[in-house]
């Protein structure tokens, strides 16, 4: 309890604006007719970890997803409100997508390589972007794999094909795919629900080394793991903020009855 | 109870479905079997008999045919016509004579003859003897080859001089004409030697004539030959049936510019149908939104499959010969007219029909192999900036690309084997032309082609009834379903080898 109150975190109410990456107001997405986000208005602070819970269904991938426009791609999406990322609402219709989406990256739930080597697995963002150098793409390749950690156990097989990596070493890779564009924000949707402890560990560990150059945000249902990982801890309810606090402050002394009832487990 | 009526319709369920496929697959393997054996034969080494009879005057040579318990059918050679006829006659074994020394000659046009005796010369016949003066035959060809190249371009200039009325008097007029008369004399010199390897072939006691060595292609003896020399003859005829010329006046039985006109048809067609149904599969599937419209479409598609093929015959020669050929001649042909150029049937307007005809194939396979990508796939691309585009170009086309090649596959093998549209649209039974030769612009789309299938169909119905007819017949439906089969192998082993490498992915 001590070390609760020398926190180094700002409270989120005092976060300066340089210390902002993603500042949501007022966000709701509905599906066709139904309610999805209900007027969300958030802020995700810069280099940090935020953890996004909450019991399945309760709109933390659509939010996530809102972030990167990942939602487009369902056709009944529509949403109201804004997301401002470096002081331009990302859901105008001039933001160039694609671009928007190298700037944020994600990671989704089970790891889906391209059927391709690893290497191209890494470089398949990169080259999108523009013609690079074959020296400069294999120093780039290596500088994300290093970062998510799986450069030692690949560097012998970089050409072989990422279907060969096991469960962990696939998400490292998925990661390593979306570091390699340097995002500014990574998004990552359940990283470790799909893999055992070690290899967890090992994806915990890299998200904390990724923290000083990227603004992470992580949806994940393992209490624990927000607990130990995050700075900060959002907690959904069916499409609504209930609560978002430090994380410290909201597993130790949640203000709200269905914060408690959800971290206790005492609930759905 | 074993006569209840459950077991007997539980009887059914196992046993009829069995039957069935025991009962297709034998129909299959019958129908394989036939040609197989009856192709194969059209190539065998076939025995000439010496016949006594008494409806021929005297002893004729022939290749028999049995037709049931007497009748048999006769292939004889008449010496006095110097061709072969058939007749339909009653024989008994005693009137067939095997005498081993007997020749078959087939000559450069196409024409078979039977003799008795061939003399080179004043040497009988011996292969090693008739090999050295075949040689020495290509030898003069190619030397009266060489001189031909140098005569033409002094036979050009002696043209020019003629046209600048440059008088005969003048030196170089007289030097060129002085050089070409050398070199004229000296082709005419090859002529002579080449025309003094002669055969004299004896076809009965008093009829023979003679022949220029190389005017015959090919010399067997049936009666005297070992096992392997039938063996290497069969192939040798495998071979000229494969690579030589039709020529149905003369009787010339390779079918190479069906061969050919096939294989480029379904080559040009696979040009047209592949992109078209490719793309219009992943606009269908990708980009199209979901309404009634589309899936009209959608259904339209499908059905189009199961339209007679003749009505895209029809379809074909009304929309692109007589409306777009006649137009296109009109606009860019007119100095040819009245004779058209695209305004008549031509391997263009066949492939585009086929083509037309192999589209819901291409398309619903295409689709199909759109639909097995799984979604994550095409979302991880575009999580790392990858436009729709090329998401699809590099991650969803790939994986698709088996069942891409399944559409392909599908529909060259339709194309190959379907005859009735092409009877409308382009097809002759004798092209005198390959549609591909060494003239500008080498590939000649206007032309009219040779077809297998259309062969077939015309070996069945119309062609004069020669004594190898059907077993020709055989022999081109034989190599009609080994391109098809071998087709379908190589795309299998393809389609094998890209699913083995996509399959961990999905």
């Amino acid at each position: 309890m001590v070390k609760l109150f020398k926190s180094s975190r700002p409270a989120l109410k005092k976060l300066g604006a340089e210390e902002i990456a993603v500042e949501m107001s007022e966000l709701s997405v509905y599906y066709g007719k139904k309610i999805v986000l209900d007027n969300i208005s958030m802020v995700i602070p810069k280099h940090r970890i935020t953890s996004l819970i909450g019991q399945s269904g309760c709109g933390k991938t659509t939010l996530i997803s809102s972030m990167n426009r990942m939602n487009d791609l369902n056709k009944n999406h529509r949403c109201t409100g804004s997301v401002i990322i470096d002081g331009q609402n990302i859901h105008n219709k001039k933001v160039n997508v694609a671009k928007l989406r190298t700037q944020v990256g994600m990671v989704f739930q089970t790891p889906n390589p391209f059927p391709m080597s690893i290497y191209d697995n890494v470089a398949f963002g990169l080259r999108l972007q523009k013609e690079i150098p074959r020296r400069q793409l294999d120093e780039a390749v290596e500088r994300a794999l290093k970062s998510a950690v799986l450069w030692d156990e690949v560097k012998d097989q970089l050409f072989a094909s990422a279907a060969i990596l096991s469960g962990g070493q696939q998400q490292r890779l998925m990661i390593a795919r979306a570091l390699a564009l340097k995002p500014k924000i990574l998004l990552l949707d359940e990283p470790t629900s799909a893999l055992d402890p070690l290899a967890t560990l090992h994806i915990e560990e890299l998200m904390q080394s990724l923290k000083k150059t990227t603004t992470i945000v992580m949806i994940t249902h393992n209490m624990q793991q927000a607990a130990r990982l995050s700075d900060y801890t959002a907690f959904f309810h069916q499409g609504e903020l209930v609560e978002y606090a430090d994380s410290d402050k909201l597993f130790t002394q949640p203000k709200h009855k269905q914060t408690e009832d959800y971290i206790t487990g005492r609930y759905g | 109870m074993i006569l209840s009526l459950a077991w007997f319709r539980r009887f059914c369920i196992v046993n009829v479905p069995l039957v069935a496929t025991g009962l297709l697959t034998l129909s299959l393997l019958l129908i394989l079997l036939l040609v197989v054996a009856k192709g194969m034969a059209h190539f065998s080494v076939k025995p000439i008999y010496q016949v006594t009879h008494p409806a021929f005057a005297s002893t004729v040579l022939a290749m028999v045919e049995q037709r049931g318990e007497n009748q048999s059918t006769l292939h004889w050679f008449n010496p006095i016509d110097k061709e072969l006829q058939s007749t339909q006659i009653e024989l008994v074994n005693q009137q067939l004579e095997r005498l081993p020394q007997i020749y078959g000659l087939k000559t450069r046009t196409g024409k078979i003859l039977f003799a008795r005796d061939i003399q080179l010369g004043e040497k009988p016949f011996s292969k090693a003897e008739w090999q050295r003066q075949l040689d020495e035959n290509k030898i003069f060809a190619k030397q009266i080859e060489q001189l031909n190249t140098k005569i033409y371009p002094l036979e050009l200039r002696f043209a020019q001089y003629s046209q600048q009325s440059i008088p005969y008097t003048a030196p170089v007029f007289v030097r060129l004409s002085a050089e070409l008369h050398n070199l004229h004399e000296q082709k005419r010199q090859l002529h002579i030697e080449q025309q003094q390897n002669q055969a004299l072939i004896q076809f009965t006691d008093d009829i023979s004539e003679v022949f220029s060595v190389s005017d015959i292609a090919l010399v067997w003896q049936p009666n005297d030959m070992s096992f392997g020399d039938k063996i290497w003859f069969s192939i040798g005829e495998i071979w000229r049936f494969i690579t030589s010329d039709h020529n149905a006046s003369s009787g010339s039985a390779g079918i190479f510019p069906a061969l050919f006109g096939t294989i480029l048809m379904v080559f040009l067609m696979t040009v047209f149908v592949m992109p078209i149904g490719v793309l219009t599969a992943i606009y269908l599937h990708e980009y199209a939104p979901e309404n009634y419209l589309v899936t009209g479409i959608r259904v339209i598609i499908i059905n189009l499959a199961g339209i007679p093929s003749i009505v895209y015959g029809v379809f074909g020669l009304g929309l692109f010969v007589m409306g777009l050929g006649v137009q296109l001649d009109q606009a860019f042909y007119a100095q040819n007219l009245p004779s058209p150029t695209f305004g008549a049937p031509g391997i263009l307007w066949a492939s585009i029909t086929m083509a037309l005809l192999t589209l819901p194939t291409v398309i619903v396979a295409t689709e199909e192999g759109l639909q097995q990508v799984p979604q994550a796939l095409r979302n991880g691309a575009l999580a790392l900036g990858a436009t729709k585009y090329e998401a699809i170009r590099f991650n969803v086309l790939p994986m698709a690309s088996p069942n891409i090649l399944t559409g392909a596959i599908l529909s060259v093998a339709r194309a190959a084997s379907e005859v009735a549209p092409l009877l409308l649209v382009g097809a002759v039974i004798y092209a005198p032309t390959l549609p591909v030769d060494d003239t500008f612009p080498y590939l000649h789309l206007e032309r009219q082609f040779m077809h297998l299938g259309v062969l077939i169909f015309d070996s069945v119905f119309h062609s004069s009834n020669t004594f190898d007819n059907q077993s020709m017949m055989f022999a081109i439906c034989l190599l009609l379903i080994i391109v098809v089969l071998s087709l379908n192998l190589l795309a299998a082993i393809l389609r094998a080898k890209l699913r083995q490498r996509y399959e961990r992915y999905s």
